[in-house]
């Protein structure tokens, strides 16, 4: 039992659970039975009840053979402020995985009857606002390289991601010191949708545009933090 | 949700279900979020007043002292408000979901009624917070001077958790406390305010300075305003405690440290956007760095 050798940080609707299942088909990846891509296990700390004897808690879920490899992906805990700290604390060697998408195709998405579960509750205002802080990357990438240096974080593209699978898994095999050459081998590593997303939400042209100025400053910040990402890939940003 | 999800045509059965699901528990469950009702009709123009875009409107930020610096901006002279109408007009709340036109903004001018002369304005504090809110502001309100009031946003942080305990302790959770935190990131909000007004109409107070000078802050907004210099009794200066900050909530130890750290980027991109700010007087600014 020890700490994840990796752990996915965000982010929601993003492509993350296709992304997680291309990882454990390599076969030095393992994931004992009963644990779940999304472990959750730092969600119920907002209130700042952590103690480090949650730490070997956390390890429990990450049992694998010797020279194997096994880690989680919880696209929330980039979003959730105290996070990034307590998981330094609990994996502090763990590689880091990002995975982004255009923030207004985000939004979007997260508008199906997925999101809406989690914020059955929320005025359409709450839900909106809710929804554009989740796509404010460049605030959240700052707070995760204040726990992590950024040597240690993967930031990915979703959008190339989905242009060009093998050569990013292999990217993404060689950060975790994998052979990258499953890469290579997989048959089908095509972006099969989500079926929760099947049913799409549409926004209207006014609220689109109103993403588009709100969350122009935001892209702008993402790329002078990540220069590697092609902003031609998010529709409505151009570097 | 589109129209057609809204109405449930063409929608698969399993999904209609679990919309009308959804919609029960949204009846029966309180509905979590501060929705105050809308402003209602425009007051009627006395004879001899105008009803013109506002001179002025505050923007934000929730938690930071904006009743009363507003009730204060309130006791000059020259600023008229209906007696009736509150300082939140929250006129901008639902036109995420609706489309603002040019009678939306005809409307909005006719909030605020006055005499020849005199001074009128609003203060949601909310606007800052909603991402589609400064453009809207802008179409409707081209020439009004802005006023955004901010505190210590750990403080702020505090306070507005105060706020939903005092509605609905038991369900407070991870959602609440990462909305609470959005709400005090400054930088990103302004980045958003500065593109829709040019900076030198956009006034930004500190709470924490409000309450070392008043006198001396209030001058400075009234200038600001446009407003004659005019001196207040100096007991009007007392804050009156807001019923729903009475009950501190005290933040652990390890809350505060993680929101310290969180704060921190926002914070370093925050003064950079506004240097005049005093930074010394905010405690997590200076643990921050």
């Amino acid at each position: 039992m020890s700490a994840p050798d990796f752990v996915g940080v965000g982010t929601a609707r993003s492509g993350t659970t296709w992304w997680d299942e291309l990882i454990h088909a390599h076969p030095d990846v393992y994931r004992a039975s009963g644990v779940a891509k999304e472990v959750h296990f730092f969600d119920r700390y907002w209130d700042g009840s952590w103690t480090d004897a949650g730490i070997a808690r956390y390890h429990a879920s990450f049992a694998r053979p010797a020279g194997g490899l096994a880690g989680e992906w919880t696209p929330g805990y980039m979003v959730d402020f105290w996070v990034p700290p307590l998981l330094r604390r609990a994996a502090p060697e763990a590689r880091i995985l990002v995975l982004l998408r255009d923030p207004i195709e985000r939004f979007r998405s997260g508008l199906t009857l997925t999101e809406n579960r989690l914020t059955l509750s929320w005025t359409p205002r709450a839900a909106a606002n809710g929804g554009f802080q989740r796509g404010c990357y460049a605030d959240q990438l700052e707070r995760l390289w204040q726990a992590f240096p950024p040597e240690q974080v993967l930031v990915l593209q979703y959008e190339r991601c989905v242009r060009d699978p093998r050569a990013e898994l292999r990217r993404t095999f060689a950060f975790l010191g994998l052979d990258p050459a499953p890469a290579d081998a997989l048959t089908a590593p095509e972006h099969r949708v989500n079926a929760t997303s099947v049913r799409k939400a549409t926004l209207s042209e006014a609220q689109r545009a109103a993403l588009t100025r709100a969350f122009a400053p935001e892209v702008e910040r993402l790329g002078g933090l990540v220069p590697e990402f092609d902003m031609s890939l998010w529709g409505e940003y151009e570097p | 949700m589109t129209a057609a999800h809204r109405s449930g045509r063409d929608l698969p059965l399993t999904v209609r279900a679990r919309q009308s699901a959804i919609r029960v528990l949204r009846a029966a469950r309180k509905v979590r979020g501060h929705r105050p009702p809308g402003p209602g009709t425009p007051p009627r123009v006395r004879a001899g007043w105008v009803g013109a875009p506002r001179d002025f409107v505050g923007i934000g930020a929730q938690k930071a002292g904006t009743s009363w610096w507003s009730a204060l901006i309130g006791e000059h002279p020259d600023v008229h408000r209906p007696g009736d109408q509150p300082k939140e007009l929250h006129f901008f709340d639902e036109y995420w979901e609706r489309p603002f036109t040019e009678a939306d903004v005809e409307r909005y001018a006719r909030y605020f009624p006055r005499p020849p002369g005199g001074s009128a304005g609003e203060w949601t504090p909310g606007y800052m917070v909603d991402f589609w809110t400064p453009q809207l502001l802008r179409r409707a309100a081209p020439e009004a001077r802005i006023l955004v009031l901010l505190r210590d946003p750990l403080e702020r942080y505090r306070s507005g958790m105060a706020h939903t305990d005092e509605m609905d302790r038991r369900s407070l959770g991870r959602q609440d406390a990462v909305g609470s935190f959005g709400r005090g990131l400054y930088a990103q909000q302004l980045r958003r305010v500065f593109a829709a007004f040019p900076r030198e109409q956009v006034l930004i107070l500190q709470y924490e300075r409000c309450r070392i000078d008043p006198e001396g802050e209030l001058s400075r907004t009234f200038r600001f305003l446009g407003l004659r210099e005019v001196s207040l009794d100096p007991s009007r200066f007392q804050r009156p405690v807001n019923p729903t900050t009475a009950r501190k909530v005290e933040l652990r130890p390890e809350l505060r440290a993680a929101l310290t750290a969180a704060y921190a980027p926002d914070l370093a991109q925050l003064i950079a956007l506004v240097p005049e700010l005093d930074l010394d007087l905010w405690p997590t600014a200076r643990a921050g760095t």
